[in-house]
């Protein structure tokens, strides 16, 4: 279900059947993913998911146990000293030196990365309002994430990796994180790749969307595609409710008194022909916001998986 | 009460395993160092195992404060609804508990081993090591203990509890030359019996490491979660 | 790369000052414990401070230093923040090692400048020489901080890595101990040599292991550790040691014909062969040699040392060392050995109950004649009053080949002896009572009715007769180093003593087998005397002046010379290093004279100043010990051969 957008690029990041175990437990499973140049996209998934794996296996600071990977044409297991000098990447409550002031920490961190502009570096700091002279440790968790930031965006990376750079911040700091990465954005041929729990603010920026459940990759499309093809159906029925109701990709049923409301996520005219049929008097098509879709892919999915179990 | 107590055996299990197994390995070296003189290699072996002592004293103390200072739990474990002094409490049980079980694991397995190996060793021909290191272990500790009430972390409060415990002990033989400068001075008395120096410098120790570990729960209680005093910052 | 030096400088420079610091309040303490007389304490010096802080200080700063190695960072969260950049795992490894061996060096310096200077302040009269080598501390110190290092990219926990590097430093000084016994035979400075490498080994393989652990690291798992650690853990147990131990054998246990002196020289009964004690520094280098004093033919036989002939000539009876392999014996002890040489087969012989507490025989005295021998070994009494005087040296006496039986026993602080009557008494000289004993076949021993001997006296017995004479200066030297010599003649049948005195620097004095004949010899003169009259039969016979130096001797000394009577009695030998000469003090008149000159003086290292020996082999063959050379030559000169060592055998013509 991936299909590419804009230019015929290759992926900036392209994995084959990604996989990783930690003992018995299958963190990450046959992922195929393919995020195109200058994009930014989206990477959903509940906690627990495999979101950090996956990120972590893309800048080589995991092996992947099965499967491969290619993050701007290099391979993250061999090559990721130099795939790490073109990405910018931001973790989740990036923990740095306490000991260091902001400024002993850009200075450390900016001899890794050839391609760090200080003017840049300097202009951040203004706008995000950090005192160099602060000790890292005593920064709050919003200052702790911009310098996290501008220590990723000052060497003007390729592509950006935010691995739920924005979990404990305030909305204020998290409009001035969303501010910044537009900016990247709107820079030619930058890519952003961004994992996140928050749905609606992703919404706001994500051109592409990816979602991951319990390891395994459930879908990968442009956001607009998530859009048209993940709809609402509310069916109003003047008699009974049927007892079994079949519109293909459906992802959730709930039955009222005398409607039905179908989620389904490959919403077409053979869908509607299909929900047409079932009887109902009257037909609503409901757009879902990115955070209903997700809520209901990933919902669907562990019903999915339930009604799996039911039939073995 | 019982909580902490768990966690903290938790955390210090390894090390239960650790400290006797140096003393152990210790004393087998100095086995290995004189194969054919074995009730002397035995004594010696025993010597050697009690001088490790005072080092796994000095790991075991820094676990008061520092380490999960230096982890981040500090404000998770202070933001419980538990008395400070309980905390304390129930830190440093565990600590002279494992300290405690550590030296007597090793004692035993130690002994048991010179047992076989040399039976007719006189073991305790010369305590004066022995009692030197357990001097050692009890400023060591007291010392490190109280570092890590006020440090961030564990590698200086090491290095601190070791100094700390090396004043300590410079300043318990100093008041005991006092003691003795002010007996021959008062008495007359020249001499001071064996006994009476041991018991002395016993309660010397004891006293100091009292007022350690009384200085270390008074750091405890007073201590608040994101205050960088002049000490935490430093350290 | 400056950045990653930078940042580990900072987080660890604190750690410098530990040792100095703790260096100085030890001596502080030390000193003040002293003052106070408390706990047993001895006075400030600098070798118990230097101790204390090789073998506890520096190791545990070291381990403090090595487990900043990952732990830290770790425990502390901001491994991933370190290792998410793109900085190269070797680069990483590699700046966190350049910054700790330099504070390493710059801590164990400055402990120890200031144990020097605070020792130099503190105590009376300091020494500054120091028990245990420095080097090797030095390197083992580097062995606690590489498994320090080791533990600290394995574990997350510092005080684990602090614990485990501990353990790990010990574990590398046990091996280096067990390795040092076999490693103590190879000699110093080679032993030293050898230690220092194993432990650097070590450092090497610890700090190697770390490496490839940290490039196998992974954020959020602990997989690819288990690796490289087995593999560190079988270099390090097994296959280091093994090296070591190939090396010390190949070293070690073949047989060393390339010869370094002669120890012991001993001709067979009936002269036909000569068995010989081959030395270096350490018994376990001694071999003893059969060498065919016709045909010069030799070969090694055995390790051993202190070796003696049976009556008869079949067998050898020697003191070794050598345990399995040809390694020495793991608890260093010393057994008795006999050895048929026709055979080349030897046996350990099984003494009897020693005296005291870890005895060792150590040297054996075989008569040529008699069938007694004597045993004189070391012990350590059982009583803690007596062990406060130290090691103890015993004789026993056995009939040769019944050893489980000993004849009687002396116990005692040095031991000279010296063969009387047919063998079948030993006299000794006990210096710290001033007495000469005699110890006989029925076990029974008596003090001889001598003067009180001095130090520097000597006691000399005739082999085959009742003659037992005491030499004994008086120990006040006049300007030309002479003193006063008391040469007293003892019958220990009946009882008659005779004495006599002689003036000179020294005095070497040889009771003929028979007893009937003494042989004086002072610096550069020989005098025989009757010893029934105690008058001079024949001489002083001149040597040489006392100012000669041309070969070799050391000025004022004399000519350096041998003296050996036949075993009838008939003749003695006097062989220096300008001639030979053959008395006869019957016929009171010399029998033979030849010049010695051909025979070069070697200017061997092994052995600058030494004195020529001789030996009886048959009626009118001689055996002569020049430096490390044997040399057989018929009494009127002639035959000239030398016979040992191997390779430099010749005949001058």
């Amino acid at each position: 279900m991936t299909t590419p957008v804009g230019d015929k690029a290759a992926p900036v990041i392209e994995t084959k059947g990604l996989s990783r175990r930690f003992g018995r437990h299958e963190a990450v499973r046959g992922l195929d993913l393919a995020v195109p140049r200058g994009s930014v996209f989206g990477f959903l998934g509940l906690n627990g998911a495999g979101k950090t794996t996956t990120i972590r296996m893309l800048l080589g600071l995991l092996r992947p146990t099965d499967g491969s990977a290619s993050v701007l044409g290099m391979d993250p297991a061999n090559d990721g000293v130099a795939i790490r000098q073109r990405v910018g990447y931001v973790a989740e409550r990036q923990k740095m030196y306490d000991w260091m002031t902001v400024g002993e920490t850009i200075g450390f961190v900016k001899s890794f990365y050839p391609t760090w502009k200080d003017a840049l570096a300097d202009d951040l700091l203004r706008r995000f309002g950090l005192d160099p002279k602060a000790k890292m440790g005593s920064l709050s968790v919003g200052m702790n994430a911009k310098v996290a930031l501008l220590l990723a965006l000052a060497h003007e990376p390729e592509l950006l990796i935010l691995d739920d750079p924005t979990s404990g911040l305030d909305v204020v700091v998290r409009r001035e994180f969303l501010e910044s990465i537009v900016q990247v954005i709107h820079e030619a041929g930058r890519t952003v790749f961004f994992s996140s729990h928050f749905v609606h603010e992703l919404e706001r920026v994500a051109d592409w969307v990816a979602i991951i459940h319990e390891g395994r990759l459930v879908a990968s499309q442009s956001l607009s595609a998530w859009r048209v093809r993940t709809k609402r159906l509310r069916l109003i029925f003047d008699g009974q409710v049927p007892a079994q109701v079949s519109v293909p990709g459906r992802l959730s049923t709930r039955r009222h008194e005398h409607e039905l409301v179908v989620t389904t996520q490959s919403f077409d005219d053979a869908a509607l022909q299909s929900a047409r049929a079932t009887g109902a008097s009257s037909i609503e098509v409901l757009d879902l916001s990115l955070e209903d879709i997700f809520v209901e892919v990933v919902g669907g999915q562990s019903h999915a998986s339930v009604a799996v179990e039911r039939m073995a | 009460m019982r909580a902490l107590l768990w966690k903290e055996w938790r955390e210090k299990r390894l090390l239960v395993v650790l400290a006797p197994v140096a003393s152990i390995l210790g004393f087998v070296v100095s086995l290995v160092q004189s194969p054919h003189y074995l009730d002397r290699a035995c004594s010696d072996g025993l010597v050697v195992a009690s001088l490790m002592w005072p080092v796994f004293a000095l790991l075991i103390g820094a676990g008061m404060m520092a380490n999960e200072r230096d982890r981040g739990t500090h404000p998770f474990l202070l933001s419980q609804p538990i008395p400070r002094s309980r905390l304390w409490l129930a830190k440093l049980t565990a600590q002279i508990a494992v300290l405690c079980i550590g030296m007597l694991i090793s004692v035993g397995v130690c002994a048991g081993m010179s047992a076989f190996l040399a039976p007719q060793a006189v073991l305790m021909r010369d305590s004066s090591d022995m009692r030197l290191s357990a001097f050692l272990t009890v400023n060591f500790f007291a010392g490190a203990v109280l570092v890590s009430s006020f440090s961030a972390r564990p590698l200086i409060t090491i290095a601190g509890g070791l100094l700390v415990g090396l004043l300590m002990a410079l300043l318990e033989v100093g008041m005991l030359l006092g003691l003795a400068g002010v007996l021959f001075l008062t008495l007359s008395i020249r001499h001071i019996g064996d006994i009476a120096v041991v018991c002395t410098m016993a309660s010397l120790s004891a006293v100091f490491a009292v007022f350690a570990l009384g200085l270390s729960r008074a750091l405890i209680l007073s201590d608040e979660v994101g205050r960088t005093n002049w000490l935490t910052r430093w350290s | 790369m400056k950045a990653l030096l930078w940042k580990e400088w900072r987080e660890t420079r604190l750690l410098i000052l530990v040792a100095p610091v703790a260096s100085a309040i030890i001596v502080a303490v030390f000193f003040v414990a002293h003052l106070s007389r408390a706990m047993a304490v001895p006075p400030v010096d600098f070798r118990l401070v230097m101790d204390v802080t090789w073998v506890a200080i520096w190791p545990l700063s070291a381990v403090l230093v090595g487990a900043g190695m990952l732990a830290n960072e770790r425990e502390r969260g901001t491994h991933a923040f370190l290792f998410s950049h793109p900085i190269g795992r070797v680069r990483l490894w590699t700046a966190k090692v350049l910054v700790h061996v330099p504070i390493l060096g710059l801590t164990m310096l400055l402990s120890l400048g200031v144990s020097v200077s605070a020792t130099l302040l503190v105590s009376a009269n300091p020494r500054l020489e120091a028990k245990s080598d420095p080097v090797i501390f030095a390197f083992l110190t580097l062995g606690f901080y590489a498994g320090a290092a080791l533990m600290s990219s394995v574990t997350s926990r510092v005080i684990l890595a602090i614990g485990g590097g501990i353990l790990v430093g010990l574990v590398q000084y046990g091996i280096m101990q067990a390795l040092s016994w076999p490693m103590a035979f190879v000699g110093i400075p080679h032993q030293d040599l050898m230690c220092v490498g194993v432990l650097a080994g070590f450092a090497v393989v610890a700090l190697w292991t770390s490496l490839r652990v940290l490039m196998r690291d992974e954020v959020g798992s602990r997989r690819g550790h288990a690796r490289p650690l087995i593999t560190a853990t079988i270099i390090g147990l097994i296959a280091l040691p093994t090296v070591v131990l190939a090396a010390t054998y190949l070293c070690l246990v073949r047989p060393r014909t390339d010869v370094l002196y002669l120890q012991q020289v001993v001709p067979s009964p009936d002269g036909a062969r000569i068995a010989l004690v081959s030395g270096g520094n350490n018994p376990v280098l001694n071999w003893i040699w059969l060498v065919d004093s016709g045909t010069g033919q030799s070969e090694p036989l055995w390790r051993g040392f202190s070796m003696n002939w049976s009556p008869d000539g079949g067998r050898l009876a020697f003191v070794s060392n050598e345990g399995f392999a040809g390694f020495p014996r793991s608890d260093g002890s010393h057994r008795l050995w006999i050895g048929d040489w026709r055979a080349r087969r030897r046996q350990e012989v099984q003494l009897p109950e020693l005296p005291g507490y870890a005895s060792q025989p150590w040297g054996l005295l075989c008569p040529p004649a008699g069938e007694t021998a004597a045993v004189s070994g070391l012990y350590i009494p059982l009583d803690s009053e007596a062990r406060r005087s130290g090691v103890r040296h015993f004789t026993m006496l056995f009939r040769f080949g019944e050893w489980n039986r000993p004849l009687g026993a002396l116990d005692f602080r040095s031991s000279i002896k010296q063969w009387a009557d047919n063998g079948t008494q030993l006299v000794h000289t006990d210096h710290s009572k001033g007495e000469v004993l005699m110890l006989s076949a029925d076990g029974k021993h008596r003090v001889l009715p001598f003067s009180p001997l001095p130090d520097q006296g000597y006691a000399i017995a005739s082999e085959a007769g009742p003659m037992v004479a005491a030499v004994s200066g008086s120990g006040k030297k006049d300007s030309e180093l002479r003193q006063e010599w008391r040469i007293e003649v003892l019958n220990i049948r009946n009882g008659l003593k005779r004495s006599m005195s002689v003036n000179a620097r020294y005095v070497r004095a040889r009771l003929s087998p028979d007893g009937r004949w003494l042989a004086i010899g002072v610096p550069n003169a020989v005098t025989i005397y009757s010893v029934d009259s105690m008058s001079p039969r024949m001489g002083p016979l001149a040597i040489g002046s006392l100012h000669e130096a041309d070969r070799g001797e050391l000025a004022g000394e004399g000519v350096r010379y041998a003296l050996a009577w036949r075993r009838d009695s008939q003749y003695l030998a006097l062989a220096s290093t300008r001639t030979l000469r053959i008395l006869d003090p019957s016929a009171g008149r010399c029998v033979s004279e030849t010049s010695l000159s051909w025979l070069s003086i070697p200017q061997s290292a092994s052995r600058p100043y030494w004195w020529p020996q001789v030996w009886w082999l048959s009626e009118d063959k001689l055996l002569v010990q020049w430096a490390d050379e044997l040399w057989t030559l018929r009494t009127d000169g002639t035959e000239r051969r030398c016979i040992f060592p191997p390779k430099r055998q010749r005949v001058v013509p």
